[in-house]
């Protein structure tokens, strides 16, 4: 069963990102996208991380996507004239190093192995992650870091993006 | 869930895939059917508190008593309909975008526990698994207003996007408040602790706010009016559907109702004390426990049973006591009476708004979320934080 959901997340997953590639309208680029991102949510529940899977759903799928999508109907209709050939032989190598270069990083398997998880028998994951972010000697320091330099983005991109407009409606 | 499995797997004396596929079958094909009645009754309800509020009947004639057969009529209807499809527009998008709709908001029905027991899948995500998988909606609706190739349709989808995402904010955030006050995403244990402690509305000043916020968020997620710019009929036609006709403009409308159940009855787990009376008069809340107490008793007798299972049992076992186990489980269905009633009373809140405001604007619609919505919903967090730090 289990093996059944990762190969038809998988399938969805590895389908959407290359009708996202090859596809010549930018919009069915973007709603490729949309499914590429569904089935990695998908992948994260087989692989018993329900957190991020719900996260991926709620901000991949249901936030940057539509702003995405948002953007490419405000500004055009015209197919895509982009030559992603070049990009194309360059992605699988890029993948296939990647995947040696953390299989030679001996600690996953070990890591995989410690917690003894069995993919397909998912855990309740959000306490252990809770836990993490805010007890004091687990990552709070850094989740606060990272949530102070989000906000500096966020402030610098609106700055940005209002330069040259003297007020707003 | 579980319990399905286990039936069906006694009763085709398999193991494995065909009693888990049995049991999907079952409970998403009683699902579909729970959604399309209520819809239909929906339907009708929301014709009659128009017309009452207008100071009319609505319709009185098909099926006898106050026409209730109106909306089968008119689903009939719809499934006769010729399926039209705009020229220039994209056919693949244009047909599984209803889908993609209806499917955001049906899988988040898997998660909303009616009893305790009765629920498809028991989720430790709960809450953030509804309003995660309700956000892909709004991909459905952007895709059904792009590909019907229609400026209406593309205006009210563009709409749509803006206003969904921008009041996920605020209901997120209101939702916030009960999860911190529980300790948990899981919303069977919602009803346990209101059972309890009582209803969570009362627990502390800052619950009314987040109860507000939320609930008027959700109106606007649910494109309810005074929210409802995305279908607004005397500017975009009916909005992102304005070129869908018969059995896929039906989806749609199922996908506003049942949108509506989720908020209604996400309102009454949440804040309104779920399947339990107030003041936890005869203890409905703990009822669906004594329906239970046989497999629990069993759970508890395994190896390695957490204490808090333990102690459960022993508290179903006590109360069972005399009663037969049917009398128990019909005790139990009493909490789901009670929850759709409470689920029931906050739909005809959302009907009696959408007949008494007047629609907001669009830069109204930003404000409100944004400069209203968000902060108070920011307040109740940080205030409940302190309340129950320090107050409670």
């Amino acid at each position: 069963m289990i093996d059944f959901m990762f190969m038809l997340f998988a399938g969805i997953t590895v389908l959407g990102a290359l009708v996202m590639a090859f596809h010549e309208s930018i919009v069915h680029s973007a709603f490729a996208l949309v499914a590429a991102l569904f089935g990695v949510a998908g992948l994260y529940w087989t692989l018993g991380a329900d957190f991020l899977g719900g996260l991926q759903l709620l901000l991949y799928v249901g936030g940057v996507t539509v702003l995405l999508l948002f953007a490419v109907m405000l500004t055009t209709r015209d197919t895509m004239r982009l030559s992603l050939f070049r990009y194309v032989l360059m992605a699988p190598v890029v993948g296939i190093a990647g995947f040696f270069v953390l299989r030679a990083y001996n600690g996953v398997e070990a890591a995989i192995a410690a917690t003894g998880h069995v993919p397909g028998d998912p855990q309740p994951t959000t306490q252990a992650i809770g836990e993490m972010f805010l007890a004091p000697d687990g990552y709070l320091l850094p989740f606060q870091t990272v949530a102070v330099l989000l906000l500096l983005v966020l402030i610098g991109a609106v700055t940005v993006a209002r330069r040259g407009q003297e007020t707003t409606p | 869930m579980e319990r399905l499995i286990a039936a069906f797997s006694d009763l085709t004396g398999t193991e494995g895939v065909i009693p888990l596929s049995l049991a999907y079958a079952v409970c998403i094909g009683s699902l579909l059917g729970f959604i399309t009645v209520y819809a239909m009754f929906a339907i009708w309800m929301e014709r009659k508190v128009a017309a009452h509020m207008q100071v009319r009947y609505g319709p009185m004639e098909t099926g006898g008593w106050h026409g209730w057969a109106q909306s089968v009529a008119d689903a009939l209807k719809l499934l006769f309909k010729e399926d039209l499809f705009p020229r220039d527009g994209n056919k693949l998008l244009f047909f599984i975008a209803p889908a993609v709709v209806f499917c955001g908001v049906f899988a988040g029905f898997i998660a909303i526990p009616f009893a305790a027991g009765i629920q498809i899948a028991d989720l430790d995500l709960g809450i953030f698994f509804i309003i995660s998988i309700a956000a892909v909606e709004v991909v459905g609706v952007i895709m059904a207003g792009w590909a019907s190739n229609s400026k209406y349709s593309l205006f009210g989808a563009v709409r749509e996007a803006a206003q969904v995402v921008s009041y996920e904010l605020p209901s997120a955030t209101a939702l916030l408040v009960p999860i911190l006050v529980v300790g948990s995403f899981r919303l069977g244990d919602f009803n346990a602790y209101q059972a309890q402690h009582g209803w969570l509305i009362f627990s502390g000043p800052f619950m009314w706010i987040a109860a507000l916020v939320y609930f008027i968020a959700s109106l606007a997620g649910c494109k309810r009016a005074p929210f409802d710019l995305p279908e607004a009929e005397s500017e975009l036609v009916s909005g992102f559907h304005t070129e869908y006709s018969g059995m896929r403009f039906s989806f749609f409308f199922l996908e506003e109702y049942a949108s509506m159940f989720v908020a209604s009855i996400l309102m009454a787990t949440l804040f309104f004390g779920g399947t339990t009376l107030p003041f936890n008069l005869f203890d409905l809340g703990n009822w669906g426990d004594y329906a239970d107490a046989g497999r629990l008793a069993a759970q508890a007798a395994a190896a390695n049973a957490p204490a808090d299972l333990v102690a459960q049992a022993a508290r179903a076992a006590a109360a069972v006591g005399p009663f037969s186990d049917l009398g128990n489980i019909l005790a139990a269905h009493l909490g789901i009476v009670v929850l759709l009633l409470k689920t029931f009373f906050f739909i005809f809140v959302q009907m009696w708004l959408r007949w008494t405001l007047p629609r907001l604007r669009v830069d109204q619609v930003m404000a409100m979320g944004y400069k209203y919505l968000l902060p108070w919903g920011l307040f109740a967090v940080m205030g409940t934080a302190v309340w129950e730090t320090y107050a409670a």
